[in-house]
């Protein structure tokens, strides 16, 4: 007999769908939850499965000891000044390479993935060199601009998409009641597109809040943002204090997605077009 | 009421001219039908007149004026596409308000030229709705009421049609006509589909690899088609290989006096121009298709098979009478033969 013989019948074939489902799910919130626990955690040796004790002895303790409303304003000013310079600097290179023709097109779209193409580190080095004689180093514009480059890609290629998915047709329409380019662009093709645009914005904003190797290498000593400051203290101290890190940079994102869902996840830019 | 016209307009891709040295002269009022298969330039000729195209040659004038400097966005022009392009983020009431609000319109009267105009549409009340909760023909009506409601002086219409089904198609045609007839706007409607341009056109233009083949009233194109392909896209039409000499046309078994020059040519022949008759040449009946009102016969007149339209019920004879056909030279229209002027 086939070795297949369980696919044939309906009822293994569902319970080995649920079989694969659980184990993916496992796979994606076990560290998540292991983290939490090891956030909560004031107790927790080998060979319990829980921590023997939960408490908020290493918050307070990270609050005392550590620079955390320095290392967050950081970043929370770094991460969204880094996503609007992002959005102003890529968008209209998004559109132009939707929408236009232009020599070499080709080249300069793949040719953003070049910073991707190299080890980072290497790269953040050669900055770092050309950054020092401009006195970027250890300042706050340095940082920006050494993130930037991380999120060039994301911030063209996929809003790019979205705009090249506008059909020509719409905005044809809008043109021909009146509108001006720039009116049709900011009335039509980016609502249209604003799902696209959303999702690249989120992914640049946790991408630059979550940025270690070059804020370490360009921002340092001054500039220490908490994942700089994460990086130091997993080294130095117990778990929970690399745990506490961790919760505290992952709500963002958690709060970001919650707000975004209703673009992300909303059929309405399907509609009306068939 | 403004009138439009195409001056030596020419459009290329690369070296071929898909609109080629096109004049075309359209009364003020006038609804006009681009009719012709796609690639024929009948929507390069209509994107030309919206502005999206810029020909590579000649002019287009709107009421004695070049519209050729001016950019889509302000030329008196206003269209309806083929595919749905209500703006999926907009209610209704935007959609059809966007043109009056770059108009610098007080809100209330563009809320009372919205609402009169999706009256005028037939879908009075449905201000609130978005485009997805529209069927196809609804969104076609509303994107109609978005055009009209900046009241242009030409409607374009590219075949806003073709994507509803065959009686929805009807239904909305007929009233883009009485609409067009109410408001008297000068309209440019582009079809591929010949009976839907004969029904509705007040003349219709029918084009072919970018060459505009003849400009007529309906009946007159039906009647005398210019040129063979006007004669084979413009209804059903049965064609017969025929030589001429000396006064005498002969196509196989028919034989016709003509008054025109000797020559080999075209005799074309309309289905229901055809009619069985007694003192007519024998035929035989190969095939019926039953069509309702009328029936559609395949027969053999000698070695030439021929498609006979004629009314319901048996016919007491399959000998085969003319009664009218038109002659071709080259794929032009050179004479018409008709049998009640032959008679008298």
């Amino acid at each position: 007999m086939s070795f297949f013989w369980f696919w044939r019948n309906p009822a293994m074939r569902k319970a080995f769908g649920i079989c694969l489902l659980l184990a993916f799910g496992a796979f994606l919130l076990m560290p998540l939850v292991t983290l939490l626990l090891w956030a909560f955690a004031d107790k927790w040796f080998y060979p319990a499965l829980v921590p023997q004790e939960f408490g908020l002895r290493w918050w307070s303790w990270i609050v005392d000891n550590t620079d955390l409303s320095k290392a967050a304003a950081y970043s929370f000013t770094i991460a969204p000044t880094v996503t609007v310079l992002s959005m102003l600097i890529c968008l209209p290179a998004a559109y132009a390479f939707a929408r236009f023709e232009f020599p070499l097109k080709r080249f300069f779209y793949v040719s953003l993935l070049a910073s991707n193409a190299f080890p980072k580190l290497g790269l953040y080095i050669a900055i770092a060199a050309i950054f020092f004689r401009l006195n970027l180093i250890g300042t706050f514009w340095g940082v920006v601009f050494v993130q930037l480059l991380n999120t060039l890609v994301t911030m063209t290629w996929i809003p790019a998409a979205g705009f090249a998915s506008v059909p020509r047709e719409l905005e044809e329409a809008a043109r021909d009641l009146g509108a001006s380019p720039w009116r049709v662009f900011f009335t039509v093709t980016l609502p249209i597109a604003m799902p696209s645009v959303i999702v690249a914005a989120i992914l640049t904003f946790l991408n630059s809040l979550d940025e270690a190797q070059a804020t370490l290498l360009i921002g340092s000593p001054n500039i220490i943002t908490m994942p700089v400051q994460m990086y130091t203290l997993v080294g130095n101290y117990p778990e929970p204090v690399g745990a506490i890190f961790s919760v505290l940079l992952t709500l963002p994102s958690v709060l970001l997605l919650l707000a975004a869902r209703k673009y992300l996840l909303g059929g309405y830019i399907a509609a009306g077009f068939r | 009421m403004t009138p439009i016209s195409f001056l030596n307009i020419t459009k290329k891709y690369g070296a071929k001219a898909v609109v080629n040295n096109l004049n075309l002269e359209i009364a003020g009022g006038e609804l006009i039908s681009l009719l012709g298969p796609s690639g024929c330039g009948k929507t390069t000729s209509l994107r030309m007149l919206a502005g999206f195209i810029t020909p590579d040659g000649g002019d287009i004038k709107l009421g004695g004026s070049s519209i050729l400097p001016l950019g889509a966005e302000h030329r008196p022009t206003a269209m309806v596409f083929q595919r749905y392009t209500l703006w999926g983020h907009m209610n209704v009431f935007h959609n059809v308000a966007f043109g009056l609000k770059l108009r610098k319109i007080s809100q209330t009267e563009i809320k009372t030229r919205v609402a009169e105009m999706l009256e005028l549409v037939g879908l009075a009340g449905y201000e609130t709705r978005m485009p997805s909760q529209l069927s196809g023909g609804q969104q076609q009506r509303i994107a109609l009421a978005r055009a009209l409601v900046v009241r242009p002086q030409v409607l374009l219409l590219d075949e806003p049609l073709s994507s509803l089904d065959a009686r929805l198609r009807v239904a909305l045609r007929d009233e883009i006509r009485a609409i067009q007839r109410r408001l008297g706007i000068t309209t440019v409607f582009v079809t591929h589909d010949q009976e839907e341009a004969l029904a509705i056109s007040d003349r219709i233009a029918v084009m072919n690899d970018g060459l505009l083949h003849q400009v007529a009233s309906p009946s007159l194109l039906y009647a005398q088609p210019k040129t063979l392909f006007a004669a084979q896209f413009i209804g059903s039409m049965n064609f017969l290989p025929a030589r001429i000499q000396a006064g005498k046309l002969e196509a196989g078994a028919f034989e016709l006096p003509v008054d025109l020059p000797d020559g080999d040519v075209t005799l074309a022949i309309r289905p229901e121009d055809l009619v069985f008759s007694e003192n007519g040449v024998p035929a035989e009946i190969e095939q019926i298709s039953e069509l309702g009102h009328y029936r559609s016969l395949e027969v053999r007149v000698g070695q030439q098979k021929l498609v006979v339209f004629a009314a319901r019920g048996a016919t007491n004879t399959s000998n085969l009478r003319l009664t009218r056909a038109v002659i071709y030279q080259k794929d032009q229209f050179v004479g018409e033969w008709n049998a009640t002027k032959a008679v008298a």
